[in-house]
């Protein structure tokens, strides 16, 4: 997590290019290796959790404000596509995008009312309003058909650009490739907002808010920037989400959500790409690989008492979750190691 | 043995948090009842002189002896046992609880119910003001009646050496000589006093003997009257406040 | 009496009955918040786990134990519980920030319902007592003896506690670590100690809580999340750490709750509840009755 730990560890730039376009490369072709829909299944909610988690990690990671009404705005997100995108005729794409716009307006007003509370206080007032916002969402019978839930959202319908053809979207494999743009995209925006001087501010705004304000740094900007951002994207998401399952329920903004994200972001690497990236990917992977490895499906409940023992393990003997793990072992090989990157 | 002459003694102490090695080299004695100053600019390192007696900070190297006893490495709850009271800097009070309260804490670890009133009520008749505001809070009391209130909380345990930590920073002017006053009944008490003091003419007049620090290390030691009548220290070392 | 009337005292009643809940789990709460400066997420689940204690006691199958034998039982257990939590999970983390604090405990949340979940499935239990079934009915309004011992041991809590933390010693130093935890170790108060007996208090009421108000109730394995909210918002709204302030607003929540949920709306009344809540939050962000130094 320390600057010095990532600097350490850090690859030259080529190599940086060179792992990064690999990963696109894999990521691409990663479903051309399976025929099973299960297993594009499980690439999709791989990028739907990194995508969650990279969202979360803005707020809470970098602006360190950890909220614990994030999935509201995924839930939010989910039922502007299933309510008002079907009244306002609004396709695929432009479902998202309003979706992302309100979702960032929403946390925009949010934030102007949250930030004014600071510490433990902030994350029980956003656990509250998440409360507010569930309740309504399962008692509001005639807009959200409540835990009866929203069926039969349109799926995707995409007109490619310069013919007449039009695209339904329906197989797990097309919505995979769909959603990895979303994740790219997300991929961007991270990083452009962690990296170099705008890091540095959110780093100091974390840290010290008082010594951030002292050096002209307004926390409450850059608080309200990874918010705004942070929720837009995860609304888009919701958005999606909305027309991959075509259902959408009052537990699309539940409690285990944020649980989850907690999991994900503080197992992962607080504040960390490399971490998150990596805490997503273990925590959408696992759970099926427990299921298709053992005789006998693990129970959903052993496996969220698996994860809490986790958390806590990582809370208590890891504090850097499995990215500062990940340095330190990198830099014993390579202290240990022969250094033949030193070679040209 | 010699060693019961004096009551404090550190032999090459050095001592720091983690990396950061403040003192350096120290040794210092203080003898039975006497009032013992440490005098130096900000930073020197009295404040982790007195820390690194008391027990909150821990020596790297060197040796602490109480009354010719090895106590180096005892936390503060054994120092405190051995009869060495800490006055930290600034506010050091519980300021929701009060006077009376207040001293009680001070004698947290004893056992004696009894005692411990009949020595709030001693402390009382020594610090009037104190015995007035017995049923207030500690946090409503002026900054004079706080800084009075810690020295009781620290007399609570009837110490052999009394660390005071900077009693008169922030004080006006008439509470400073209050405090100096006081200072001295203790001492008079039978009190062994090593005080860290910013205003160092005032307590070059209280003190018997004065070490000066600088950087960490001991620059300079004398009886108080000598340094105070040294110029060329006093310029360089002690002059501006 | 008018019907009306008799229809609005039963809802201050129940109000009463619920702000005494709200009340007790959030003196447990309230008491380990101000004198160790840490939320606990997982407080609302010690209620929990208390009263499937009592379940578990109700329905032993070898011997039938008298309910006012079973009531010190849960108390000790969950003082126990909640020491063991302390001691495994919290005392590690205590001199972290807020934020591994609220991870950590939310951790623990997790495990402890889950593992409830495991044990005792998400079926609702039934806890009756004798208490229960037997209605008195002063003045025409009916209420079953539960609930007026509720009632009853809620102020002779709050009143015990209060004697407490003014008189004994141990309630002095634990005011003493709340204000000021550098001065305690200059002091020779052990602080680490401090918090291990804060928690076995603050557990022991809690499982009082449990023992006393799972019978009006049923037990399932979330059942304390939405408690640790509502005691999370009434230490809010009281002014954090301000314990008096803090039970203030849970009879407030209760009654706010029953009124609401008997003449408007009994789905929204937890919105009500919570809406209160946040408003405060942003009017008065320092609480009702404004900050407090320590206990």
């Amino acid at each position: 997590m320390s600057q010095g730990a990532a600097r350490s560890t850090r690859l030259p730039r080529w190599g940086r290019v060179a792992l990064a376009i690999s990963l696109v490369l894999l990521a691409l072709a990663l479903p051309r290796l399976t025929s099973s829909g299960y297993a594009i299944n499980a690439m999709i909610t791989t990028v739907r959790w990194m995508i969650f988690a990279l969202s979360f990690d803005l707020v809470a990671g970098h602006a360190g404000a950890v909220s614990l009404g994030h999935p509201v705005f995924f839930g939010v997100g989910a039922y502007v596509a299933a309510i008002l995108g079907p009244r306002l005729g609004l396709t695929f794409i432009s479902d998202m995008l309003l979706a992302a716009v309100l979702m960032a307006l929403l946390a925009l007003l949010a934030g102007i009312a949250f930030f004014r509370i600071r510490g433990v206080t902030f994350a029980i007032g956003t656990l509250g309003a998440a409360i507010i916002a569930q309740l309504i969402a399962n008692n509001a019978f005639t807009i959200t058909r409540g835990p009866m839930c929203i069926q039969g959202v349109a799926r995707p319908e995409l007109t490619i650009p310069f013919t007449e053809t039009t695209l339904r979207v329906a197989e797990p494999i097309q919505y995979y490739y769909l959603s990895l743009p979303l994740l790219f995209i997300t991929i961007i925006i991270y990083l452009a907002l962690t990296s170099s001087r705008l890091g540095r501010a959110f780093t100091a705004v974390r840290e010290d808010e008082v010594r951030a304000f002292a050096v002209g740094v307004s926390p409450l900007r850059y608080k309200l920037l990874a918010l705004t951002v942070g929720a837009g994207i995860v609304g888009a998401l919701g958005s999606f989400q909305a027309h991959y399952v075509t259902v959408v329920c009052p537990s699309e903004m539940s409690l285990a959500l944020t649980t989850t994200l907690l999991i994900i972001v503080f197992v992962g690497g607080v504040g960390s790409f490399r971490g998150v990236m990596i805490g997503a990917l273990i925590f959408s992977i696992l759970p099926r690989l427990l299921e298709a490895g053992g005789t006998q499906a693990i129970s959903p409940a052993l496996q969220q008492v698996v994860y809490g023992v986790i958390l806590v393990a990582v809370m208590v003997f890891m504090p850097g979750g499995l990215d500062d793990l990940v340095s330190r072992v990198t830099r014993r090989l390579r202290k240990a190691g022969p250094r033949e990157e030193q070679q040209p | 043995m010699a060693a019961n002459e004096f009551a404090l003694e550190l032999r090459n102490v050095f001592s720091g948090y983690g990396e950061i090695e403040v003192l350096q080299d120290v040794s210092i004695s203080v003898r039975r009842n006497a009032i013992v100053s440490i005098l130096g600019a900000n930073g020197a390192g009295k404040s982790t002189l007195l820390k690194t007696i008391f027990g909150i900070v821990r020596p790297t190297s060197g040796q602490i002896l109480l009354g010719g006893d090895d106590v180096t490495l005892l936390p503060p709850i054994e120092t405190l046992r051995r009869g060495v009271s800490y006055v930290p800097e600034g506010r050091s009070n519980f300021p929701g609880l009060t006077v009376h309260e207040n001293l009680e804490m001070g004698a947290y670890i004893r056992d004696d119910r009894d005692g411990v009133l009949a020595d709030i009520k001693t402390l009382y008749e020594r610090f009037p003001i104190l015995g007035e505001k017995r049923d207030a809070m500690a946090g409503n009391l002026s900054g004079g009646q706080q800084q009075a209130l810690e020295m009781g909380i620290a007399l609570m345990l009837r110490p052999q050496v009394i660390l005071i930590d900077e009693p008169t920073l922030g004080l006006a002017p008439i509470l400073v000589t209050e405090v100096f006053k006081a200072i001295q009944d203790i001492n008079d008490g039978g009190t062994t006093v090593v005080l860290v003091e910013q205003n160092a003419p005032r307590a070059l007049e209280i003190s018997d003997y004065a070490f000066v620090l600088e950087l960490g290390r001991i620059r300079f030691q004398g009886p108080a009257q000598e340094l105070a009548a040294n110029e060329e220290i006093i310029e360089a070392y002690l002059g501006e406040r | 009496m008018p019907i009306e009337l008799e229809i609005f005292f039963e809802h201050i009643l129940n109000g009463l009955t619920l702000g005494g809940l709200y009340a007790l789990v959030t003196l447990g709460l309230a008491l380990t918040f101000s004198v160790i400066d840490l939320v606990n997420f997982a407080h609302g689940d010690l209620f929990m786990m208390g009263s499937y204690t009592l379940f578990v006691l109700l329905t032993l199958e070898s011997i039938v134990l008298p309910y006012w034998l079973i009531i010190p039982i849960v108390i000790v257990a969950v003082a126990f519980y909640a020491v063991v939590l302390e001691r495994v999970a919290i005392h590690p983390i205590i001199n972290k920030s807020w934020r591994t604090h609220a991870v950590t405990t939310l951790g623990l949340s997790i495990i402890l319902q889950n593992a409830a979940l495991i044990i005792f499935t998400g079926d609702p239990r039934q806890t009756p007592t004798a208490l229960t079934a037997s209605i008195v009915s002063p003045f025409g309004i009916r209420i079953s003896m539960q609930r007026i011992v509720v009632l009853v041991v809620t102020i002779v809590v709050f009143v015990g506690l209060q004697w407490f933390v003014r008189r004994t010693k141990t309630g002095k130093s634990m005011r003493a670590v709340s204000q000021n935890p550098a001065m305690c170790e200059v002091v020779g108060i052990n602080v680490r100690r401090m918090a291990t007996i804060t928690f076995a208090i603050g557990g022991a009421i809690t499982g009082l809580a449990a023992v006393l108000i799972a019978p009006l109730f049923s037990v399932f394995p979330n059942m304390g999340a939405l408690l640790t909210l509502k005691a999370l918002a009434a230490i809010v709204m009281g002014g954090m750490g301000h314990v008096n302030g803090a039970i203030y607003a849970a009879f407030l929540l209760g009654i706010v709750e029953a009124l609401f949920g008997g003449y408007v709306s009994f789905a929204y009344k937890d919105v009500i509840s919570f809406g209160l809540f946040i408003l405060v939050l942003f009017v008065r962000p320092r609480g009702i009755f404004g900050r407090r130094v320590g206990l």
